[in-house]
């Protein structure tokens, strides 16, 4: 009866009860802070990429733009890069074609248009929970002039 | 024999005695999250300034108006670091192949930063990173 209520090493019970939890979700934090990484790393590359068709003479060089995009991550892994031209008839309003006429601009303002994606592993993972994520990050850059 | 017992089981000054075993455990964690912020600090600045010497570079090709050299570079970069002296700082600026439109250029950055954490004497850690660029004028 004397051993029934004692409370002396409540606290380590209490403690291994919340050590299991506690370890899943520092494992989640790295796995998703990783992934954050990751991400900025994307952003980072398309940004790269956009940066180089904004330049005058390269905005049709699709290819220029993936490699732009993909030399500037050499750390993500499977990294793959898609290249467009994008025209609007407002800033930042929606696609249209290249040969159309806008009220007030005339020709359509030009737009390059980078997209990276990356299937990113976890760290960590448990059977049951996917551990790859596609991340995707696109960037715009409006094209200031041709030549 | 009492007063010895009384001494023995008294529990006055118990939060003192506490203090004093876990104030060093305390003050370690503490001075750590000191130097690891500093460090931290220094590995987002040696980001940004790999990127901003990239971003350079590839904007003044030999061919352009103004050519850039390693020297340049690294000054530029070198305006974003925040180590104690410029001996701790390491700007690499490689071409490949050469300082020309369409070759990459990688502007790697690294400082090395002093950190005193208390009983593990003077270390020294070394953060940076690299920025990899399509030269296009």
């Amino acid at each position: 009866m004397k051993l029934l209520s004692s409370e002396s090493g409540n606290a380590l019970v209490e403690f291994a009860l919340i050590l299991p939890i506690f370890t899943f979700i520092v494992l989640g934090v790295v796995n998703y802070s990783l992934r954050i990484q990751s991400g900025t790393q994307l952003a980072e590359a398309a940004n790269a990429g956009a940066a180089f068709g904004s330049i005058p003479g390269n905005l049709a060089n699709i290819n220029g733009m993936k490699n732009a995009a993909t030399a500037a991550a050499p750390g993500v892994a499977g990294l793959t890069a898609v290249a467009s031209q994008v025209w609007t008839c407002t800033p930042g309003g929606s696609a249209v074609a290249s040969s159309s006429t806008c009220s007030g601009y005339g020709t359509p303002i030009q737009y390059v248009e980078v997209t990276t994606s990356a299937s990113v592993p976890a760290l960590f993972s448990w059977p049951g929970l996917s551990s790859t994520l596609t991340l995707t990050e696109t960037v715009y850059f409006r094209v200031p002039w041709t030549i | 024999m009492s007063r010895i017992s009384a001494c023995i089981h008294d529990e006055e000054g118990g939060a003192l005695i506490e203090t004093a075993v876990v104030l060093p455990a305390f003050l370690l964690l503490l001075f750590g999250f000191f130097c690891y912020a500093i460090v931290l600090q220094g590995y987002a600045a040696a980001t940004f300034a790999s990127w901003a010497g990239a971003r350079y570079a590839s904007v003044s090709s030999s061919t352009s108006l103004s050519p850039c050299t390693s020297a340049k570079v690294s000054a530029l970069a070198a305006n974003y670091l925040y180590a104690v002296s410029t001996t701790n700082e390491t700007i690499l600026t490689t071409w490949l192949p050469a300082n020309t439109i369409g070759s990459t250029v990688n502007v790697s950055v690294k400082v090395k930063y002093a950190v005193q954490i208390p009983f593990f004497g003077q270390t020294s850690i070394s953060v940076g990173n690299s920025a990899v660029r399509v030269i296009v004028r």
